[in-house]
């Protein structure tokens, strides 16, 4: 086998998409299941040499969605990014990168199901930059501004409110 | 405070009830609960422990088999709060466990699971409904006809723009970790659901931070808010600082903190109080998991305090111990408290410890003596100028890596060291030492004589790292760990204020005045990779002279760190060490100090072209 085998992506809806090995890898689940599908590099391969093309069926994922993933893994396909798995604190707080930010500038319920994709497809970067996003819509804010945030009815009597204000005094500022 | 005095002696019940103590336990719940009912008569609400006494007291009830009595305790719970999935599945559990009836125990899990759907106070990740759950559907498949109740099908599903409703916890838990702990509370009270979620997951809930420590008021405040929910699963907080203002409160927080569900990764205590044996008992008679999942304990003891004596019994139960500190303050030495192990304690996963010990008086060692295996001890860090506290924690220690001292004269340390008569054990004890840091460490007056028989005594057949930090510390001293360390010694640093004699023209190294020498010890150390030598003696003569020297190395070495720094405000000085380091020495970063001017610049960039430095910078003095 000496070409490239193209990789197709299946969505949820049975949209295809068809990309580069490079940019499929930036989930590590695919990137498993990739390594498990077409062992090393060079290395000689015989099962499967009919079938040219690698399905990587997706069920958890809508074409809307992957589409704007695809979007992130290609523009970050030269991106190596370090092992998350000794993350330090100075890169949690570091601000979002600005193209992170304009690509996550889309309405919630899109922003939620980027986060849950890059969660099931274990894209580290991208759900890190995600979290980011909402927490950012978050920090700071009264009660009252992240209902207004995201979209919610208060559903307190005010006496259950000033009962809760009251149980919350163990961690004021005294 | 009659409140909290209800509160109080329930938990002294549950405390006796774990304790084996179960008439005790329920004398005690009897009387909080005459309590919490005349305070409900008066107040006409409920005490917040009215519910968890009359269910403890029911656990007593069934514990000595007076189900009638358990059983109706049960309901008239049920009867206070119809909607307390806790209670629902107390009695789902007498009716299946206890007087098993399962037609009564499907009747229970019918009103929960309706409960659980038509409202939303209860939560999917609610612990204690899957249980509920997994064991009612079980009952229901075996007895459908008994059912009689049509179930309740139209759960509508909404869809609202809703975060909290769309993702899982775990992203959610991903996201509040970012946000600090004053808006994390502000998120309680957007909405019930919201609510509910945050306050059903031990994960999230954890990271509420007590900002200015643990007090009792907020501990109780804390309390009151998750223990009610949370009964099932434990809530581990990453850092929990022990505080008190009223003494008096001191002891009651730790009682309640053992008694509670609440566990800390990181505890720091500060004990400022004289009822070691209390607490000594206390803690040995909770059972408390509290200490299981404590990785790192700062303990701070303060003046007037007798509290050394309580260290035993923490020591005894935090078997997963990984940091250990010990701050002891303006403490003299009578009215400490001797440390008294009954049993020898092995923290096995212990791996950094630190004394701070800042007192002028000596404490002596009997007082001190720390029974303690820590075969795993890497890192040692012992800040003190007591001879017995350098003793009794230098002379456990096997595995050390890293040991770091400071404020100990260097002087009466090596005399230490010689003290041992067979030093061959002292070799062996720090076999494996690969750093070793002093850090301003005294000048000492006394009158030890280092001679060269007691650096051939020791060794350091480890050591990478050989560090001093404004340190006093002479030639003498300084050729002392080297002699012991050479072999493989990489990194040499010395900063701050040594008192080193240096070479300069004329002047003979002898074994009995040794002078310092730059040229000597890359000479003679096979491994030397980084120096660093900032002392303010070292003027533009004794650089040049310095310098002079490194022209003479009988062969080609390479660095790759070399700083240096001293008065040498004439930059034009520096041109002699790449002049000097031309074919002798190649340094991959050199670091000086000052500001360089133009000619300076040429010489370096000359140097680099040569391939002599790869990369110069220069600190500011």
């Amino acid at each position: 086998m000496t070409a490239e085998r193209s990789i197709v992506i299946i969505t949820s809806d049975n949209d295809r998409f068809n990309v580069e090995r490079k940019v499929a890898e930036k989930s590590l689940l695919i990137k498993n299941m990739l390594k498990n599908l077409l062992p090393a590099d060079g290395e000689e391969e015989s099962d499967d040499e009919d079938q040219d093309v690698i399905e990587v069926p997706t069920q958890n994922v809508r074409s809307a969605v992957m589409k704007n993933i695809l979007e992130w893994c290609e523009h970050y396909k030269n991106t190596d990014f370090p092992d998350d798995d000794q993350e330090d604190d100075s890169k949690k707080s570091a601000p979002i990168d600005p193209w992170d930010k304009n690509f996550l500038n889309v309405d919630q319920e899109m922003l939620y199901e980027i986060i849950l994709a890059a969660n099931y497809l274990n894209i580290k970067p991208l759900l890190n930059a995600g979290c980011k996003i909402v927490a950012e819509m978050i920090r700071g804010k009264s009660p009252e501004e992240i209902r207004k945030t995201f979209n919610i009815v208060n559903d307190f009597t005010p006496e259950e409110e000033a009962a809760i204000r009251r149980e919350n005094e163990w961690a004021e500022d005294r | 405070m009659k409140k909290d005095q209800i509160f109080e002696i329930y938990i002294d019940a549950i405390t006796a009830f774990e304790a084996g103590l179960v008439s005790a336990s329920q004398y005690l719940l009897e009387d909080t609960l005459a309590l919490a009912e005349k305070y409900y008569s008066e107040t006409l609400v409920y005490h917040h422990c009215h519910i968890s006494i009359l269910e403890n007291l029911a656990k007593v009830y069934i514990f000595i088999k007076n189900h009638e009595i358990a059983l109706e305790i049960l309901h008239r719970a049920r009867k206070i709060d119809p909607t307390n999935m806790r209670i629902l599945y107390k009695l789902f559990m007498f009716h299946t466990q206890t007087l098993p009836d399962e037609k009564l125990a499907l009747k229970i899990y019918l009103i929960a699971s309706d409960l659980y759907n038509s409202s939303s106070i209860f939560d999917i990740n609610n612990e204690i409904y899957k249980l509920f759950c997994n064991k009612g559907e079980l009952i229901k498949n075996k007895r459908k006809s008994y059912l009689m109740i049509e179930e309740n099908s139209q759960v509508t599903e909404i869809k609202p723009q809703n975060l909290v409703k769309q993702l899982p916890i775990e992203i959610l838990a991903e996201i509040f970790k970012k946000l600090d702990s004053s808006t994390l509370i502000n998120l309680l009270l957007v909405c019930k659901h919201w609510r509910t979620t945050i306050l059903g997951s031990p994960q999230i809930v954890g990271m509420f931070n007590f900002k200015k420590g643990l007090t009792y008021k907020s501990l109780v405040a804390y309390l009151r808010l998750f223990d009610q929910r949370i009964y099932t699963s434990e809530i581990i907080i990453d850092q929990l600082t022990l505080i008190s203002n009223k003494d008096s409160l001191e002891f009651d927080t730790f009682k309640l903190l053992l008694s509670s569900k609440l566990q800390t990764r990181t505890l720091t205590y500060k004990i400022s109080n004289d009822f070691q044996n209390q607490l000594t008992k206390m803690i040995k008679l909770s059972k408390s998991h509290l200490f299981n999942n404590i990785e790192n304990l700062n303990f701070l003891i303060s003046s007037k305090s007798t509290a050394l004596g309580v260290l035993p019994a923490f020591l005894q139960f935090t078997t997963n111990l990984r940091k250990l500190s010990i701050k002891l303050e303006n403490i003299n030495s009578r009215n400490i408290t001797p440390i008294i192990f009954r049993n020898k304690v092995t923290l096995k996963k212990l791996e950094e410890l630190e004394i701070q010990c800042k007192t002028f008086d000596y404490i002596s060692k009997t007082k001190l003596h720390l029974f303690l295996d820590m075969p795993n001890l890497q890192s040692l860090v012992i800040d003190t100028i007591s001879f017995s506290i350098i003793d009794s924690f230098l002379s456990n220690v096997k595995e050390l890596k890293s040991l770091k001292i400071l404020r100990y004269p260097i002087r009466e340390l090596i005399n230490v060291f010689d003290l041992d008569e067979n030093c061959k054990r002292i070799t062996e004890k720090f076999s494996k030492l690969e750093k070793l840091e002093f850090s301003n460490n005294d000048y000492h007056g006394g009158n030890y004589s280092i001679t060269e028989e007691m650096s051939n005594r020791i060794e350091f057949k480890s050591l990478k790292t050989l560090s001093f930090q404004k340190t006093f510390v002479n030639t003498k001293e300084l050729t002392y760990f080297l002699e012991c360390s050479q072999n493989q010694l990489e990194n040499l640093f010395i900063e701050g204020r040594p008192s080193l004699r240096y070479e300069v023209n004329g002047v003979e190294h002898s074994i009995s005045n040794p002078t310092f020498s730059l040229k000597r010890i890359i000479e003679t150390i096979p491994h030397i990779k980084s120096i660093k030598l900032c002392d303010n003696k070292i003027n533009p003569r004794i650089f040049s002279s310095m310098m002079f020297e490194i022209a003479t190395l009988s062969k080609h070495y390479h660095l790759k760190y070399f700083e240096i720094a001293g008065e040498v405000s004439d930059v034009q000085t520096y041109t002699i060490l790449f002049l000097s380091i031309k074919d002798k020495l190649s340094i991959d970063h050199l670091r000086l100090s000052g500001r360089p001017n133009e000619q300076l610049k040429l010489f370096i960039d000359i140097a680099i072209a040569n391939g002599d430095v790869k990369r110069v910078d220069f600190s500011r003095l």
